[in-house]
């Protein structure tokens, strides 16, 4: 018979059971290191494609030459294999002396610009912003340079706003001293002062609607960085446990699988109010997806399709969300609270009104916002994006005199760490990453994650044959490779603008200008 | 509780294969038929509907874009031969208003009768001109006054069309007053007069149809009223020639009449053929249209309907307003005078999505009216031939009543839902209070001034709206 | 009688090949035949089975136009139109049609679409007479 010390030492199956998981918390070892998590499909897409004639005559001369690894020849192997294009630095490689096609003796390479690569992403995440993200979540570095990784297309907000940086940094700040850690509850209580070594932590996706393998990802990526994870609304599978450390426990106003021993793991408490992409409309799980073990972590039935109505029925005013918050900061003592709501008019007095009934954390979540399923209506019209509102509600707070009692977190189209240094810069004190997080386990933003069986592409989807497609480990090594990218552009930035924490960079508009506005020079 | 408004909806295929945005060029001849053909594992299938179509169809087949682009397929394959393409023919499909996805979503929608719904966050520009320049509200959770839609209480969409006393009187206890003529549309759209082009074989008399079924109201112009069903009287709001008389057209709820010096002579003589009829006015938006409203709302006039251009623009030589701006200047100007509430304001123009109604109406138009939609509905796709005398592709005229009819109920019911969808994250329950609510929208320019003002100074240049 | 509204004769055209889609029209009528214009984002996307099926519901010709030779967008894409022309051609032939109711065409969007339209112009006097 096998000792328990035994088991541990063998590598977790490959699907491991809810319980082996609540058995054997080292089953959730996980570390920040980064290490190399080549895309799962075997044509990756790139900006550039590099076409090898049949004048090639396998001379090897592309591959000793090129720095990116696009020509490669197996060991033992006398033919070369397919370009691995999607690394192609393209034609700014033209100028260097490893440039492949002048160099190739027969002439057998071409380069240009990949049209499939065009017809990827939309305005707000360009096909540039998205293999960027592919390229960070594959190398745990910075983006290459050909790829345009700081901004959008949308014309607007973020992608119109510029950090200023100083002539020269200061001589004296070392990069390894720069903090980017936040303290999230900032009020003068018993509770906690948790902290967290990045500021972000990763959005609520519920069981339900993405892949458990997504999921967990997600969880073991928020333990090494010691950060968050969000449950969503779907429940508390079993094997969170081992993450209840680094996961906020979501009440949303479906309640699903709001139990007293899942706030009790808790270390945040997060009420859903209203979600960016759909605010002011209920969430909404498709039949397709609610499947039996969705369906018993909901306590519902299989099939039909579940609907979060709007709003919370016992919630009409900041009393009664004040009650609210009580009941949950009754049921576990050490708890941190956490506001979700969306971005209306009004959403400095929802704010304030919040803190006023004993938040910790105000987390907004503005128009542009992701989600699994909404309506394409909802999506586009309804309430304001986010850059409008950090500014307004940090001044709001500020003018209140409880700005600094106050976690101020938002979400909803902060895409990339130059977004995270804008949006800090606003007013917040971290942001919520949802959609970069998805984008890194190779999400092309195709918007199906709701119709038939799901994501086609196996991230947000309950079939369980889709769900093969990917693997935990390899969800939590982009992610954790994102993150490390993340970290340190934030930390390059920081140091470019000689601040020596992420938290001297709140509110500093001073660092930014807007395109839009006199004073502001266009870039090159 | 009065009986809830409802549009039945039932799916209707297509008559014609719709143009989809994505396709896959495929280097077949290359193809090692391997035993792991990522064109069988295509989560949709569309590979094999494509060999059945091909196999199936007999006649000229056009080509096939169903592609729903998750890129598996072309990532996956083992030899490369794949790659993704975006279909030319989408491209051009619409024009510079009606942009290919508009036309795509109304299809959808017609096809369906739901509303569309789909994953990932909104995709589009930041901002944009006309109706995308202004966000609509949403209440968090201080607004006592909603229950969301799909709650027990009745989110009532209907408005009245004209004139509504300020005050009452009494004599001796009874009233004194006799209330004038109004009607009432369960949704705040009516029908427009179709453009010439599409006057064509069975196409109006689906609309009328349509506007019978749903209560809705018809505009139709006066010599395009034929030997109509008897039934379609109260929904068809006959629109008069300059001069006419309007005689044959005295059981009508209400009729059009454009804008002319003389038309309070003519809005009377109208008036006294039957004073139970609406007369309405028309008025071409222009930089001074404010004005000639507030004087014929003045004189009597009991509604007014203001028309922009397809795109929605008033009728300026040089940056001329949108309905968004246009509404609202009427609409204050009307307020000012302290005459708004007596008239009914019907905006005409520009109105491609249910989100544009829904704004017309925050600005301050009690309703809408619409034309293009429709025709959307029923497939046509704005290519813009008919207007150069050639066949049309997917034979319009041809339309058969009972798709036709089917497919436009469709599209009204996924209207009449996002109407609900919008007035419930607002929190509004009556399509009549939303009527001028600006307070329950945001318009860029004042969202970026309160933001981005304060810090950045001076914009460089006006936003586009 | 309804419109006739199927091609008698349909061209693929490759958008590529011309500087401004919008440049050519969509139909039109000459030597008594209806000419259709279907736009194509490559013609590597044309295929045996759609330029049969033409035939099928009574065209008399299809021509494809595409980019001339090493200039596709998608490396090979007029090369393969070319070759399943070809193969399009052999099948008409082995039933008894005549060969050259298939018919490719290249053209740059450098040069004029005027041309273009001449090239058109004349390849459909051929095929009328066919």
């Amino acid at each position: 018979m096998e000792t328990p010390q035994q088991v541990l030492d063998v590598p977790p199956p490959v699907s491991q059971s809810g319980k082996d998981f609540a058995d054997h918390p080292d089953f959730a070892r996980v570390d920040r290191e980064v290490r190399l998590a080549l895309p799962r499909y075997r044509n990756e897409l790139g900006k550039y494609s590099i076409h090898r004639s049949s004048a090639c005559i396998s001379c090897g001369k592309c591959v000793e030459i090129c720095p990116n690894n696009v020509h490669r020849r197996p060991e033992g192997y006398r033919n070369l294999m397919r370009p691995f294009d999607y690394l192609c630095s393209g034609y700014d490689c033209e100028k260097t002396d490893h440039f492949c096609v002048k160099a190739c003796p027969q002439g057998a390479l071409s380069l240009s610009e990949n049209p499939a690569f065009k017809t990827l992403g939309d305005r707000r995440w360009t096909p540039d912003l998205l293999a960027s993200c592919w390229m960070m979540a594959e190398t745990g570095h910075a983006p290459p340079s050909h790829l345009e990784s700081e901004i959008g297309a949308s014309e607007g907000g973020f992608d119109r706003l510029r950090i200023r940086f100083p002539g020269a940094p200061p001589s004296d700040l070392r990069k390894e001293d720069i903090s980017t850690e936040i303290v999230l509850n900032k009020r003068d209580d018993d509770r906690p002062k948790v902290k967290i070594d990045v500021p972000w932590y990763g959005g609520g996706m519920s069981f339900g609607s993405t892949n458990i393998r997504v999921q967990l990802g997600k969880a073991r990526a928020a333990k090494a960085w010691n950060t968050f994870s969000c449950t969503g609304e779907g429940g508390y599978p079993d094997r969170f446990v081992p993450y209840k450390d680094h996961m906020i426990t979501q009440v949303a106003t479906g309640l699903f699988g709001v139990r007293e021993e899942t706030i009790q793991h808790a270390r945040i408490v997060e009420f859903k109010y209203a979600q960016g992409a759909k605010p002011g409309l209920g969430g909404h799980l498709l039949g397709d997806k609610n499947t039996p073990t969705v369906a018993a972590m909901r306590e519902a039935v299989v099939g039909t399709s579940l609907f979060s109505p709007f709003p919370f029925h016992s919630v009409y005013s900041i009393e009664d969300h004040k009650k609210h918050l009580d009941w949950i900061g009754h049921v576990n003592r050490s708890t941190l609270l956490s506001t979700k709501v969306s971005t209306p008019d009004d959403v400095e007095m929802v704010a304030v009104g919040s803190y006023c009934a004993g938040t910790h954390i105000v987390h907004l979540d503005g128009c542009y916002g992701g989600t699994g399923a909404a309506p394409d209506i909802a999506k586009k019209n309804i309430a304001m994006p986010i850059e409008y509102a950090i500014s307004n509600v940090h001044q709001f707070l500020v003018d209140e005199g409880v700005r600094d009692e106050v976690a101020l977190i938002v979400s909803g189209g902060v895409r990339t760490p130059w977004d995270i240094v804008k949006a800090i810069a606003l007013g917040a004190d971290g942001i919520v990453t949802g959609t970069a997080e998805v984008v890194a386990t190779s999400c092309i933003r195709c918007g199906r994650c709701e119709s038939g069986r799901g994501c086609p592409r196996g991230i947000c989807t309950t079939d369980a044959e889709l769900h093969q497609v990917l693997s935990t480990d390899w969800c939590t090594q982009r992610l954790v490779n994102m993150y490390n990218a993340w970290r340190e552009i934030l930390v390059d930035i920081l140091w470019r603008l000689g601040l020596d924490s992420v938290t001297a960079l709140r509110g500093r508009t001073d660092l930014l200008t807007h395109l839009d506005y006199e004073g502001a020079e266009e870039d090159s | 509780m009065p009986e809830k408004y409802h549009i039945h909806t039932h799916p209707e295929a297509p008559r014609f294969r719709i143009e989809g945005k994505l396709g896959i060029v495929d280097w077949r001849e290359d193809c090692a038929s391997c035993q792991n053909c990522v064109k069988k594992g295509c989560v949709y299938d569309i590979y094999k509907e494509e060999t059945t179509a091909l196999h199936e169809e007999r006649g000229y087949l056009d080509y096939i874009y169903k592609c729903k682009g998750c890129l598996t397929c072309v990532q996956n394959c083992t030899k490369n031969i794949l790659t993704r393409v975006v279909n030319t023919e989408y491209e051009r499909l619409g024009d510079d208003y009606y942009k290919p996805e508009i036309l795509l979503t109304t299809w959808f929608q017609a096809e369906t009768g739901s509303i569309p719904v789909s994953g990932c966050g909104y995709g589009g520009p930041f901002s944009g001109p006309g109706f995308d320049s202004m966000w609509t509200d949403m209440s968090e959770i201080v607004r006592p006054t909603r229950d969301g839609i799909h709650g027990r209480e009745y989110i009532n969409t209907s408005v009245d069309i004209g004139r509504k006393l300020n005050h009452l009187s009494f004599n001796d206890g009874e009233l004194d007053v006799k209330s004038p003529p109004i009607i009432s549309s369960p949704l705040p759209l009516m029908f427009a007069e179709l453009p010439v082009n599409w006057l064509r074989g069975s196409v109006p008399g689906i609309l009328a149809n349509v506007a019978k079924n749903l209560g809705l109201f018809s505009i139709v112009r006066e010599n395009e009223i034929g030997d109509q069903d008897a039934s379609m009287v109260n929904t068809v709001i006959p629109l008069l020639n300059n001069g006419s008389n309007g005689d044959s057209f005295v059981d009508s709820p209400m009729v059009i009449i454009p804008d002319s010096p003389d038309v309070l002579n003519t809005v009377e003589s109208l008036k006294n053929a039957k004073a139970e009829r609406i007369v309405a006015v028309r008025v071409m938006a222009s930089p001074s249209v404010a004005g000639r409203v507030v004087s014929l709302v003045g004189a009597g006039v009991e509604v007014v309907n203001l028309v922009h251009d397809r795109s929605g623009r008033e009728d300026a030589p040089d940056s001329p307003r949108h309905v968004r701006d246009v509404v609202r200047d009427v609409h204050g100007a009307l307020l000012k005078a302290g005459t708004r509430d007596e008239m009914t304001l019907i905006s005409s123009g520009g109105i491609a999505l249910p989100e544009h109604m829904t704004k017309a109406v925050i600005c301050g138009a009690d309703l809408v009216t619409i034309d293009i939609p429709l025709l959307l509905a029923i497939e046509c796709r704005l290519c813009g031939e008919c207007e150069h005398g050639n066949p049309c592709s997917i034979r319009l005229e041809e339309t058969e009543k009972e798709y036709g009819t089917q497919r436009v109920t469709n599209l009204m019911g996924t209207w009449h839902n996002q109407l609900l969808e919008m007035m419930g994250a607002m929190g509004i329950r009556e399509a009549r209070r939303l009527r001028g609510e600006t307070g329950r929208c945001m318009f860029v320019e004042d969202l970026e001034k309160q933001a981005f003002g304060r810090l950045f100074g001076k914009r460089k240049t006006d936003y586009v709206i | 009688m309804a419109v006739k509204t199927t091609p008698d004769i349909l061209v693929c055209l490759c958008e590529n090949c011309v500087a401004d889609s919008g440049t050519l029209p969509r139909q039109w009528d000459q030597d008594g035949c209806h000419i259709v214009v279907r736009m194509l984002p490559c013609t590597g996307r044309t295929d045996i089975q759609y330029l049969l099926h033409a035939f099928e519901d009574g065209a008399r010709g299809v021509c494809v136009v595409a980019c001339p030779e090493g200039d596709c967008t998608l490396f090979e894409g007029n090369y393969r139109a070319q070759v399943r022309v070809h193969l399009a051609k052999k099948l008409l032939k082995e039933i008894g049609m005549k060969e050259n109711q298939v018919a490719m065409l290249h053209h740059s969007p450098k040069d004029s679409t005027d041309e273009l339209k001449e090239k058109l112009r004349e390849m459909v006097e051929e095929m009328s007479g066919l």
